[in-house]
């Protein structure tokens, strides 16, 4: 069952209409999404907008499954040369560990 | 697709039945009947014909999966007070018989599932690891920096939605797959119940 919504928003995450950034691999090819069963890992470019985009697809996903984020209990990792200079989440208490807090 | 309909869907043999039944662990508890998995690998040689007639039977809905589809919920002390329910932890054991049946048809799909699990989905399918996960997120960590990617690693919480039913009457019940009676104490369901034995 958990199979079958995860691979259901993987599809949605891929989908080229929601225009979402994830991490262009050194070949070639975009990694968005990693699960293990419901373990969702998303792999995205760090941009506030972007991050707003994958919001959206999770309301939509959310309402058809009913399934809920737990934003709270969720982590956003920040990898980058540079420092982040923007918030996004912190409404939802999403928690951010930035780089040299240890992950 | 239709090979692969025609190749999972065709009756059941006997070195199949013998081969999953080979496949259990052994030691592991038994269902309602008390028949444990060893029963069936020590007379794998007497029981898989007489198994082979009635999941043919079954699977061609001559006869009832009645018998077989019974569980029995068992608990299992957690860590903690023993006087609190949520230190306890629901199992619930299946019959030998139907577990073999599960098992037969599982690994009829497991050959077909790779091509329609994702690959970004790494449980369930031989040959994928949990370990993969960790594996990508390293190197992903490493490799966005060099390259000057901007990267968030959001993991998610999800709750638990497929395993909880909101008793909406305009939704679907749960199918009547398995009928699964509470046991306490090892006692048989409902029967022989001591007050000794509800400790």
């Amino acid at each position: 069952m958990f199979i079958l919504a995860t691979h259901v928003l993987g599809h949605m995450l891929d989908d080229p209409k929601h225009e979402i950034e994830g991490l262009h691999l050194p070949k070639g090819g975009c990694v968005r999404d990693q699960t293990f069963v419901d373990d969702t890992a998303l792999y995205l470019k760090g941009s506030p907008s972007n991050l707003s985009k994958v919001q959206a697809v999770f309301e939509l996903f959310c309402l058809a499954s009913e399934a809920k984020v737990n934003w709270g209990k969720s982590a956003a990792i920040w990898a980058s040369k540079e420092k982040k200079e923007w918030e996004w989440g912190q409404e939802v208490g999403l928690k951010w560990i930035l780089e040299g807090q240890g992950v | 697709m239709e090979a692969m309909n025609a190749d999972m869907t065709q009756p059941l043999s006997l070195a199949e039945i013998t081969e999953a039944i080979t496949l259990f662990p052994k030691g592991k508890a038994p269902g309602h009947d008390g028949i444990p998995i060893k029963f069936f690998q020590e007379y794998v040689n007497e029981v898989a014909p007489m198994l082979l007639l009635a999941f043919t039977a079954m699977l061609a809905q001559e006869l009832t999966l009645e018998y077989i589809n019974k569980g029995m919920i068992t608990l299992i002390p957690k860590l903690g007070d023993r006087s609190k329910l949520t230190n306890w932890h629901p199992i619930t054991l299946l019959g030998s018989i139907y577990k073999i049946l599960a098992k037969i048809l599982a690994r009829r799909i497991q050959e077909f599932l790779h091509l329609v699990i994702r690959p970004n989905q790494t449980s369930f399918v031989e040959g994928r690891s949990i370990l993969d996960n960790n594996f990508l997120a390293q190197e992903a960590l490493v490799w966005a920096t060099k390259n000057g990617q901007d990267l968030v690693l959001l993991l998610l919480d999800l709750k638990k939605h497929l395993t909880r039913w909101n008793g909406d009457s305009s939704s679907q019940p749960c199918p009547n797959w398995v009928c699964a009676p509470l046991r306490f104490n090892g006692s048989p369901p409902f029967i022989g119940l001591h007050p000794h034995q509800l400790k």
